[in-house]
């Protein structure tokens, strides 16, 4: 019986720690995201003038959590989408961004736009470096606890 | 008519209304929101029309803002060109004259922000309303015709009407210059329509590369304008041509007016109906 539990154990000490780090995975993935739409963004408003609502419908992506409050927002904020994995300060710039982009002549936009990028470009290399930092670290933790556990058990 | 583009908070009264006794729809900024309804001034209210302005809604800067953003999809830099002209335009030809805080960059406007008033206008299409100015004038042979009223009185519905009739009873070749979107659905099988372009450039380019027979548009204003259609005249293309005046002095005191362009000049009633004649002059300003 203890065999059993202790096996349980390290299965959801591996899990939790693997969840804990899988924040790592959404903000990367957020932030490609991200800077990808927003070079999507420069180029359709420099070259096609579609609307936005249109240029979203064209690169949404199911179950992405960027592009699902991007809809959400151009669609009236029907839902709220919880992205746990930013902080304050990350919600609060992805706001104004929102209510930013469309909101003025092409100039100003493009140069909102171009300054956006860079930080962007900015968030994705810490995204990156957290990521590779903390998911193996997260993942082994959890190993790591899951196995002490195992052991007691025995 | 299609209203999605107002939130809710207007399209509730007007769902409790008769929309197509609608002409005008004005916002202003914390101000009732007031109908033009069968040519009577009326405040729009939660439960349609009423004549009250106490019981009318108020117009916020959240419903300006949705009005705007869903008519530009968001996306002002896509209608920035128009909304500098001061108007966006539905699919379905509702002209929406905006007013706010105008952007200088240098001596050009680059946008208008801050948009305190609405003017939304929505056509009506009365078939058959130029009957009596098609039999009169162009029935036989394309004449060049001027239209002229006072605002909001009919020309663009009756401009529409003649092109619908030309387009049935004739085999001209007609270019429809829609410089703000207003002829909206009009289409047909000797219609080319220009759309969102100024007078000037529509002309040069659409004489030359459509090739046609009649040049059909609204409101002749600036001296460009008042050129634009002396070159076609000259060119041997007809022109058939709107123009904001009340009377044929205030159409002869008008500063780019030109003498002998139009054939005939046909001055609507300004008595609250819509697209009715009140008289035709030939090019000597006789009546006909």
């Amino acid at each position: 019986m203890n065999y059993v539990i202790g096996i349980l154990l390290l299965v959801i000490s591996i899990y939790i720690g693997y969840s804990i780090a899988k924040k790592y995975d959404k903000k990367l993935n957020f932030y490609y995201q991200f800077n990808n739409f927003n070079n999507i963004l420069k180029n359709e408003m420099l070259f096609s003038q579609k609307t936005i609502k249109k240029i979203i419908l064209e690169n949404y992506l199911e179950n992405d959590y960027f592009y699902k409050k991007l809809m959400n927002y151009f669609n009236d904020n029907l839902v709220n989408v919880d992205c746990k994995f930013l902080d304050k300060e990350e919600i609060l710039f992805y706001d104004t961004y929102l209510s930013t982009i469309g909101q003025g002549d092409l100039t100003a936009q493009i140069g909102y736009i171009e300054k956006t990028a860079n930080y962007l470009a900015e968030k994705y290399n810490q995204s990156l470096s957290e990521q590779k930092k903390y998911k193996s670290l997260y993942t082994k933790i959890g190993f790591l606890i899951g196995l002490m556990l195992l052991i007691i058990f025995l | 008519m299609n209203f999605n583009f107002f939130p809710l908070e207007i399209s509730n009264g007007l769902n409790k209304s008769y929309t197509d006794k609608i002409y005008e729809i004005r916002l202003r900024l914390n101000q009732p929101v007031i109908l033009n309804y069968d040519n009577k001034r009326v405040y729009l209210s939660n439960n349609g029309i009423t004549l009250f302005a106490n019981d009318s809604i108020i117009c916020t800067k959240d419903i300006i803002d949705k009005i705007i953003n869903n008519l530009t999809e968001y996306s002002i830099y896509a209608f920035n060109d128009r909304i500098k002209q001061g108007f966006l335009t539905t699919e379905e030809g509702i002209r929406i004259g905006i007013a706010g805080e105008t952007v200088y960059d240098k001596n050009s406007i680059i946008t208008i922000k801050n948009i305190t008033s609405l003017n939304i206008r929505i056509p009506h299409e009365i078939i058959n309303c130029s009957s009596e100015i098609y039999n009169k004038t162009i029935k036989n042979s394309l004449k060049n015709l001027l239209i002229i009223s006072s605002p909001g009185v009919g020309k663009t519905t009756i401009l529409k009407d003649i092109a619908r009739k030309l387009n049935n009873n004739t085999t001209n070749s007609i270019l429809l210059i829609d410089e703000r979107g207003e002829f909206s659905a009009l289409s047909g099988q000797n219609i080319d329509v220009i759309k969102y372009c100024n007078k000037y450039y529509a002309f040069s380019y659409g004489i030359r590369t459509m090739s046609p027979d009649v040049v059909i548009m609204d409101e002749l204003s600036t001296e460009e304008d008042w050129k634009s259609a002396q070159l076609a005249c000259n060119s041997g293309v007809n022109i058939i041509a709107s123009c904001h005046a009340k009377e044929l002095n205030d159409l002869l005191n008008k500063e780019f007016f030109i003498k002998n362009v139009f054939d005939y000049y046909v001055f609507l009633l300004d008595d609250g109906s819509k697209g009715k004649v009140n008289k035709i002059l030939n090019k000597d300003f006789i009546d006909i």
